[in-house]
């Protein structure tokens, strides 16, 4: 008929049908379960809760926050060892690229990293005061630097992520140690800088904790004399003292620097203590004769801080298990005051400062129950000595054990001579799970490992 | 909607290219007079209202896309809780899995995601699981199928790319019965019937039982003073006191059936009306309690006006289901494999427990394991038509569809082992959710007759959006069940979880067929969709089709040589549609809430790492079809070849471990899924002799369905260990077995990688898939006078599926485990070392146990062939001769007598081929009586 007409309808209603087939009508609200990201960081209160977020996820949630280091990382040392076969690649140091315990770390330290990449991103740009934003800045970098710590004590070359595009980090390369350990310490001096005059209690990141942790690290990379100014600093200026061995751990102990604060009852699984103990529940790990042995006579920490079950010792510095309930206050440490007077130990030892050094491990010595040290000793001795008091004071406790020998380059000679570990210096680098080289081909294996 | 593709020819044909069954020739439902007619494909057609025969004015059918339709009476027939179930075997292509159809095969890895798009009416109909509480309920178990006219379910590229980002999981287009007369009438029928297992399982007796269980000790050399109340509590403490037959204490009851309707329509020339309410319900026997059933009650009202001499309609219809239930019962399997010596109740009636035993169950505990269910749909739809002159159409289309699922599921004190440390006394979970979507389509439709052919065109639009919401709770330790009903009365409330969701939709459509002289037909079809499930940028996509067809017997040289040949039609169709069936919002990062609070605080920390840039899943569809008609309709066959190949699905993608996070969503690219396969549906006139007359359907599929014909790095992702390319996405990776040692009757795997251990890692093999190689519905039609029988057998060729064996492990002469007789026949024994199943043992701790339980029923050995061919339904009905039905004032009376499921034939190993479950397949015998005023 019309064909005019015709023509005339149908192209008022393409183009009505067009006009309304545009992107703003698609605009959806977000389902109420979900909290968008700018719906986050557009209300101050999420922002706190997201920062509050570093702890419910690191701390309470975050194995390699407490006790899965000491329970992956004391085997492969000659501390201790499980019962259970089915770690015995660690205990035997037979450990390769596929072996899920020793990729346990990569993981977990990557995934507590993500959570600081995402608040330092973001947090400039919220309303929150500028005091807090800093402290803030100051906790996040903190969490980071302690995760990328794990990961190159362990690793060696791991790549530096600080994006949370995921698309682009998936595939990033691993980056030397030496520029990845010049970054935590960078990140630790913002943090110091970031939380100077922060209220926070040592259930959270204080100055304290940041300023430790840098001397460790300063000690761990043989910046003897920063180490040494480090710790000092600590000791002087943080309030916190040495307590009596059967006090340290407990929720009053005067010289915890940075412990996850336990306040509720253990059926709720706040108390991540509970984990810690390595005497009983499924967690234990038996000390190994060599350990046991070494020990002085009258060492208050083999009394007070081992357990025998069934004719073995076992570690027990905390003492909660699935029966007791919150009457037993402890909190999980991760920083202490002795640590730092045994790196300042150590790090006055290698600027030849024998005497003060000794006098510092002197400090421990007596706190233990032990005697002083005899006099003359020499520098390699001095040495030797702290390695010692290293191992009995922190054994089972993070991977200190581990660490020590590594970074002294004492793994081959004391992990060597133990026949049925199948030791072999490049060992001393654990493997790069073999996971993450198949998914992404940027990443190399560490030498020694075989075939990627 | 139903209307797109033909809209300018419904006043003068009805289009169907398919019959799967035969009521073509039965009239459109039930009720109608029973007039003689012929199958419908390609022949006459009749007027379902008038019974009066359509004659074709000069154009046979150019519908080009593949349709296959179920008529009202086949559907009728099939009165189940589930409609789906109407549709197996009745159309070519389609099958159901864990009660959800599948067309043509799934396109996603996901089955959730490989649902089609529903249209009822007109109106989106979801029919994705709502959950409420504990478990998720079909929105389509309200639809009682009595109420249903014809069911359509759209198929290939043409005919779904018009539903473009929504059809490629192909398209059931559900419309209900209406009345297009002015007439008055009025419609009821009635109907009751009686349900049971159709076959029992052949277990052993109790003294069978115990005799095994002893041979059993033997074997694993366990004298009977060695014998506790831990490894035989069977034989010390039950004996032989008891013979309990858990079948029957389970199915053992018939259950009820019963339905009724009536419907009014009426009205005059401008105004018609149609008034239709409708009931079913059945009184279970699974488990039952006095007042278990389920009840479904469906409701419509429809009025239609027509102005200015038919160039304004409006049509307008609301309808309102629901859906009750009430039942019993929370592990259906467990059951069947229970001891019959063990006892049930207590002298007093209280269920029996072992004293001192916490981990004894009593399987008659579900009975104190209460679920409650309603489901509510609403739809309501209205519709506005102008034809200002006979080539022009404008329509607007708007509907709403409220689907609701209210859930409430209650366990007394009586369920608990009273010798277990129970974490609660009693216990209620509580779920409600709903689904609203609301739509408009605006369209309108163009035809223009030209000297050598008709063009025909449509444009339309459409906006939807969609809203949902689900909360859920649970409540523990009433003081009293009777206190259930008052939610304060709990001491703990724990497990508060709600949430919602929103989706908006909206496209632009058209398409356009050129018809030339009825002989050549060209189509193709444009939509383009945006969804709001994907970021802006990535909102929209493009789908469209293309086809060709030639009826070839309208050219003069087939007219003249192939004579027999009254009909012959050649299509070809090809075509993209897309898929956004996901949750909304993965494109954005997104927050949680942590679990556990530090120092009384809550933290909030990143769970979702978006990729803003996924978008539409596509799949593209080609097919081959041939339509053919034989010696004046009497023979009909339609044959269709289809290859669809699904690509660019979305899928958590895994990241690596730096990321710090594990996967986030993105179209997997370098991944494909193929189906493709063949289908046949044919009818025929077998016999007319006089007043007798056979008819026959058959609708037969062979797929080669779920094919993963492509996946890049696929063994570095998740999927490594249970998908594989080549393969269907139902492969089984298992240890191949390989026989019983003859020395100790322990079952052997391979080791397949030779390294001198067993391990699932290395030693497991994809072996096989439980995709049926082929299945089909044969339906045949007997009439003599007023005497009609219809019977349709349904078959299914499925050569590997999960056996007896697999889903109840148990090794025969375990603690408190009944074994089906079928496995007490060759089992090995130091008499028998050539037996078929494995030694006796009590224990999965012995060398037999272990093996038994790690490898053995991780084999293939424990697949079974669960091909079946089953007397889906046989009816019988009467329609009573004029003379007797004009006496009584009314135009038609029927009676019937109809069985579904009545035998099944199998060598499956386990109880019922169909679902391989211990749920035996029920029968069913209804009689019934259908009037017309």
């Amino acid at each position: 008929m019309n064909v005019h007409k015709i023509q005339r309808y149908v192209w008022g209603l393409t183009v009505s049908c067009s006009l309304v087939a545009c992107d703003s009508f698609l605009d959806t609200d977000p389902p109420s379960d979900l909290v968008v990201q700018e719906d986050v960081y557009g209300d101050i209160r999420n922002v706190r809760s997201v920062v509050n977020g570093l702890y419910t996820q690191n701390l309470l949630a975050n194995g390699l926050f407490y006790y899965e280091i000491p329970f992956y990382l004391t085997p492969i040392t000659d501390d201790a060892y499980h019962t259970s076969t089915s770690y015995d690649d660690l205990r035997y140091n037979a450990y390769g690229p596929t072996n899920t315990y020793t990729a346990y770390a990569w993981t977990k330290a990557y995934t507590a990293i993500l959570r600081s990449n995402d608040l330092l991103e973001l947090l400039p740009s919220t309303a929150l005061p500028e005091a807090e934003k800093r402290q803030n800045i100051g906790e996040a970098k903190y969490f980071r630097a302690f995760s990328y710590f794990v990961l190159t004590s362990l690793y060696g070359d791991v790549p530096w992520v600080t994006s949370t595009n995921i698309v682009e980090t998936t595939l990033q390369p691993r980056d030397p140690k030496e520029v990845v350990v010049g970054h935590i310490i960078e990140d630790l001096k913002d943090a110091e800088a970031a939380l100077e005059g922060s209220t926070n209690p040592n259930t959270k990141v204080t100055k304290a904790a940041a300023s430790a942790l840098l001397a460790r690290i300063y000690l761990y990379h043989s910046e003897w004399q920063n180490a040494e100014a480090k710790a000092d600093e600590v000791i002087q200026t943080s309030g916190y003292s040495l307590d009596a061995i059967e006090n340290v751990f407990l929720r009053t102990s005067t010289e915890s620097i940075f412990k996850t604060s336990s306040s509720g009852s253990w059926s709720s699984y706040v108390d991540r203590v509970y984990y810690a103990n390595l005497a009983v529940n499924n967690n234990y790990l038996r000390l190994t004769d060599d350990l046991v042995n070494s020990f002085e006579a009258d060492d208050l920490r083999k009394t007070k801080w081992t357990t025998t079950v069934s004719d073995f010792l076992h570690p027990y510095k905390y003492h909660r298990t699935a029966a007791t309930s919150a009457g037993t206050a402890e909190d999980y440490v991760s920083l202490r005051l002795t640590e730092q007077y045994l790196i300042r130990a150590e790090a006055r030892a290698q600027q030849d400062k024998l005497p003060e050094a000794v006098a510092d491990v002197n400090i421990i010595r007596q706190r233990a129950g032990l005697s002083d040290l005899p006099e003359g000793l020499s520098k390699a001795e001095v040495l030797l000595a702290i390695e010692q008091e290293r191992r009995h004071e922190f054994f089972a406790e993070d991977a200190h054990r581990w660490w020590d020998l590594v970074r002294t380059g004492r793994a081959d000679a004391v992990l060597g001579a133990y026949p049925d570990k199948k030791w072999e210096p490049h060992k001393a680098l654990l493997p790069v799970p073999q996971k993450e080289l198949d998914k992404n081909s940027n990443l190399t294996q560490n030498p020694g490992y075989g075939v990627q | 909607m139903a209307k797109l593709y033909n809209i300018s020819y419904t006043k003068k044909i009805f289009i169907l290219l398919f019959l799967g069954i035969l009521s073509g020739w039965y009239p459109a439902s039930a009720q109608e007079d029973n007039k003689e007619a012929k199958p419908t494909i390609g022949g006459i057609a009749y007027d379902p209202i008038t019974g009066e025969a359509l004659l074709n004015e000069g154009v046979v059918r150019s519908q080009t896309g593949t349709v296959s339709t179920i008529e009202s009476a086949a559907i009728e027939q099939e009165q189940t809780a589930n409609t789906l179930n109407a549709l197996k075997g009745r159309a070519a292509g389609v099958t159901t899995d864990d009660g959800m159809l599948i067309v043509r095969g799934q396109n996603s890895i996901y089955k959730e995601l490989s649902q089609p798009l529903y249209i009822i009416d007109g109106v989106p109909f979801p029919a994705q699981f709502i959950s409420g509480g504990n478990t998720q309920s079909s929105p389509l178990n309200a639809l009682n199928t009595s109420n249903v006219e014809k069911i359509e379910i759209l198929k290939d590229a043409d005919a779904t790319a018009i539903y473009g980002g929504k059809g490629a999981n192909g398209v059931v287009l559900i419309t209900t019965k209406k009345r297009k007369d002015s007439k008055l009438r009025i419609d009821a029928s009635a109907s009751v019937g009686i349900t049971n297992v159709n076959s029992w399982y052949d277990f052993l007796s109790t003294e069978e039982y115990i005799d095994f269980r002893k041979k059993a000790f033997e074997a694993d050399g366990i004298t009977p003073d060695k014998w506790t109340m831990t490894n035989a509590y069977d034989l010390l403490e039950f004996g032989d006191k008891y013979h309990t037959d858990w079948q029957k204490e389970f199915v053992g009851k018939n259950g009820k059936v019963s339905s009724a309707t009536l419907s009014i329509s009426g009205g005059n020339d401008q105004t018609r009306y149609y008034v239709n309410t409708d009931y079913f319900g059945t009184e279970n026997n699974y488990l039952a309690e006095k007042g278990d059933r389920a009840d479904r009650i469906n409701t419509r009202i429809l009025v239609n006006h027509i102005a200015y001499g038919g160039k304004l309609q409006l049509n307008a219809s609301l309808a309102f289901n629901t859906f009750n239930s009430k039942s019993r019962g929370l592990d259906p399997d467990a059951y069947v494999v229970n001891a019959p010596n063990q006892p049930t109740r207590n002298p007093d009636g209280t269920l029996y427990w072992l004293e001192g035993n916490s981990s004894f169950v009593n399987p008659l505990r579900s009975k104190y394991a209460e679920q409650k269910n309603q489901n509510t749909t609403t739809l309501g739809n209205f519709q506005l038509l102008y034809r200002p002159f006979h080539e022009l159409e404008a329509k607007v289309d708007a509907g709403y569809t409220r689907n609701t699922a209210d859930q409430l599921e209650t366990f007394t004190q009586d369920y608990l082992n009273p010798y277990a440390s129970n974490s609660y006394k009693n216990r209620l979970l509580a779920g409600d959710s709903y689904r609203d979507i609301f739509t408009v389509e605006p369209q309108v439709n163009f035809n223009k007759s030209f000297s050598e052919g008709v063009l025909t065109a449509f444009v339309g639009g459409t906006l939807q959006t969609q809203k949902s919401q689900a909360d859920d709770f649970e409540l523990r330790d009433f003081p009293t069940e009777s206190l259930f009903g008052n939610y304060k009365a709990a001491a703990v409330k724990t497990s508060v979880a709600g949430n919602t969701g929103a989706k908006k939709y909206v496209s632009l459509f058209g398409r356009v067929t050129y018809d030339y002289r009825n002989r050549y037909i060209l189509s193709g079809t444009l939509r383009r969709d945006g969804s709001s499930i994907f970021q802006t940028g990535h909102r929209f996509g493009n789908f469209w089709s293309g086809s060709a067809s030639w009826i070839f017997t309208q050219e003069s040289f087939i007219r003249e040589n192939l004579g027999f040949l009254t009909f012959g039609k050649i299509k070809l169709t090809h075509g993209l549609t897309g898929n956004d069936n996901l949750s909304a919002f993965l494109y954005l990062n997104a927050y949680k809430a942590s679990t556990d609070p530090y120092e009384g605080s809550t933290g909030l920390y990143l769970s979702q790492v978006a990729n803003p840039n996924f978008t539409w899943e596509k799949t593209s569809k080609s097919e081959l079809s041939l339509d053919l008609s034989f010696l004046n309709n009497r023979l009909q066959v339609i044959t269709a070849l289809y290859r669809n190949q699904s690509g660019n699905f979305v899928d958590a993608v895994p990241l690596t471990a730096q990321t710090g996070a594990e996967s986030y969503m993105n179209n997997v690219s370098g991944a494909t899924i193929r189906n493709q396969g063949i289908e046949v549906e044919l009818a025929s006139t077998n016999l007319k002799l006089g007043a007798f007359s056979w008819l026959s359907s058959l609708a037969l599929t062979i797929p080669q369905n779920n094919r993963l014909i492509r996946f890049d790095n696929i063994l570095s992702t998740s999927y490594a260990t249970s998908l594989k390319v080549g393969e269907s996405l139902h492969v089984q990776r298992l240890y191949k077995f390989t026989g019983i040692n003859k020395e100790n009757g322990v079952p052997t795997v391979e080791d397949f990688n030779g390294d001198g251990k067993i391990a699932s890692a290395d030693d497991k093999q994809f072996i096989g898939d439980t995709d049926a190689d082929f299945y089909g519905g044969f339906h045949n039609s007997f009439r003599y006078k007023g005497l009609q029988l219809d019977v349709f057998l349904y078959f299914e060729n499925r050569p590997f599926q999960l056996g007896y064996l697999k889903t109840y492990f148990y090794p025969a002469g375990y603690l408190g485990k009944n074994i089906p007789r079928e496995f007490t026949k060759d089992y090995w024994s130091p008499e028998n070392p050539n037996g078929k199943y494995p030694g006796l043992t009590t224990t999965t701790s012995s060398a037999i146990g272990t093996a038994y339980y790690n490898y053995y029923t991780e084999s293939d050995a424990v697949y079974s062939d669960a091909s079946y061919i089953s007397l889906k339904n046989v009816a019988l009905s009467y329609y009573l001769p004029k003379s007797i039905v004009s006496k009584l004032k009314m135009r038609n009376i029927r009676v019937y007598l109809r069985g579904e499921n009545l035998i099944t034939f199998s060598k499956y190993n386990g109880w019922n081929p169909e679902t391989s479950t211990a749920i035996p397949p029920f029968r069913t015998l209804t009689a019934g009586l259908t009037l017309s005023l």
